[in-house]
């Protein structure tokens, strides 16, 4: 019971931070995403693939680096899985969209979309 | 008291009544009128009240008499034959009672209430003996296909022991490989008797979430065999259990994925929501199918086709399929393509939360 609870205080203090950009507000402890404080339920991946972008903070991140932190290090390098996840993804978070592909380098998050009157929440 | 008894009491008491009533007529309206003196007169006999009332109250008391012994007898007799089809019906009930489903009560005669109790009686007798004998069917092939692997394991433990110099490791692969098809197999039938019993929660969830889901967990097995997988449509908002939702999901990509054509295939997987319901189709190319095959896919333990690969399932994917299904109160319908290939469709009720 004592270790349970000290489990418990030990795993609320490591409890990563929630992450807001854009208007989006991601909950990594809960598997959470909010979009201009609509609730957008997301597959595994879908919300792997947006926590790396999200952290990267605006920051250009290429397919294969997502491959291997959304995915893993071993995927198949020829697969079609991010291009995929990406699309779903965008359909998901909706309009305006958010993420933006950088020809032949990667894609990151549109941080300037959602500044004006966005209400993160 | 017996049904027989009260009937026969109720109709002899009914005749009973009759009479008097016709007794009672009599004197109210004829003998009251008549004068209770004999009239002594020069004319023929003028019987007084009393003449009359001597000579027939004996006579009505004969007639009463003789209408209870008919009453009592002829409503014996006859409730028995009115009851005669119930007493079969209740025999048929023992029967069935006793563990015997195949016995039919098959009630001959005109059509009434009792003809018609036996035949719903007969019907419900059909579907218990038919339901029987698909569980007996459906434990003697689970336990022959539990036994296959925990035989082979037997047979690879022998040889392993009568050899000891032998190198394990293919053994332990082997081992690991049989191993791991049997807990699949052990899993899919717990599974299966879930949503039998209905035993799951009811949460809003949306079908588009479990297919790009089952999309992104079978990519890379589909890319493995050069499948493609497309998955497009809108929200489905239903309710339901996610992880029996998700599991139904998954079964159909999955057959959809394994049952392909060599390479070059395609899957579409699309969800749909309308008025009447939600809907997931799950379509994919692949060999022709004949009608009669794709009428008995949900058998359990039945494998369509010869082609044996490395993911060859248990037979148990579409029956599965199909029991999450109806536990949700929904439809699986499976349809063959003419190029080929396979369509599978859930439908769902609507789920009553916002879209
Ligand atoms: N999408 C599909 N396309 C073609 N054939 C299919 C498809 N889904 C199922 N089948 C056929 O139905 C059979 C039963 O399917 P299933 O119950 O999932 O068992 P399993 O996949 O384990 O063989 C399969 O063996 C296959 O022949
Ligand atoms: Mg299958």
């Amino acid at each position: 019971m004592l270790r349970l609870r000290a489990l418990h205080r030990r795993r609320a203090h490591h409890r990563p931070p929630v992450l807001e950009v854009a208007g989006l507000r991601l909950d990594p402890f809960r598997r959470e995403v909010h979009r201009d404080g609509r609730y957008v339920a997301l597959t595994r991946k879908q919300f792997a693939v947006l926590e790396v972008l999200v952290t990267a903070g605006g920051g250009v991140v290429s397919a294969e680096e997502l491959l291997e932190r959304a995915w893993d290090v071993n995927a198949d390098p020829f697969t079609n899985a991010v291009r995929i996840t990406v699309s779903a993804l965008r359909k998901r978070l909706g309009q305006p969209g958010i993420v933006a592909t950088v020809p032949g380098v990667g894609y990151r998050i549109e941080v300037a979309a959602a500044a004006p009157g966005g209400d993160a929440g | 008291m017996s049904v027989r008894l009260k009937l026969t009491l109720s109709y002899a008491g009914f005749l009973l009544a009759a009479g008097g009533l016709l007794l009672a007529t009599v004197w109210v309206f004829l003998l009251r009128y008549v004068p209770d003196q004999s009239v002594a007169g020069p004319g023929p006999f003028q019987p007084s009240r009393t003449d009359l009332q001597n000579a027939f109250v004996p006579r009505a008391g004969q007639a009463m008499v003789f209408l209870l012994v008919v009453g009592l007898v002829g409503g014996w007799f006859l409730a028995g034959r009115m009851l005669s089809p119930l007493a079969r019906i209740t025999d048929a009930t023992r029967t069935a009672a006793a563990g015997s489903l195949s016995h039919r009560i098959r009630m001959e005669g005109r059509d009434d209430e009792f003809r018609e109790l036996a035949d719903a009686f007969d019907g419900m007798l059909g579907r218990l003996d038919a339901h029987v004998a698909e569980q007996q069917r459906f434990a003697a092939n689970a336990s022959h296909e539990l036994r296959t692997p925990l035989a082979i394991t037997q047979t690879l433990l022998d040889v392993a022991r009568r050899n000891p110099a032998h190198d394990h490791d293919e053994l332990l692969e082997r081992l690991l490989h049989v191993n791991t098809r049997a807990v699949a197999l052990t899993e899919a039938l717990l599974l299966l008797s879930r949503a039998d019993r209905r035993s799951f929660t009811h949460e809003p969830v949306d079908l588009s979430l479990f297919a790009e889901d089952a999309a992104e967990t079978l990519l890379p097995l589909a890319e493995g065999r050069g499948v493609a997988i497309e998955v497009s449509g809108d929200a489905a908002p239903t309710t339901g259990s996610p992880a029996l939702l998700q599991q139904l999901t998954t079964n159909l990509v999955h057959n959809a994925v394994v049952h392909n054509l060599p390479d070059g295939g395609t899957v579409w997987v699309t969800t749909r929501a309308g008025d009447e319901g939600v809907e997931l189709s799950v379509v994919n190319t692949g060999e022709a199918l004949g009608t009669s095959l794709v009428a008995i896919l949900k058998e359990p333990f039945l494998r369509g086709s010869a082609r044996t690969g490395g993911d060859q399932g248990v037979g148990l994917g579409l029956a599965i399929a199909e029991s999450i299904t109806r536990a949700h109160d929904g439809a699986l319908l499976l349809a063959r393509r003419a190029e080929g290939g396979l369509s599978a469709t859930v439908r769902l009720p609507a789920g009553r939360w916002g879209r």
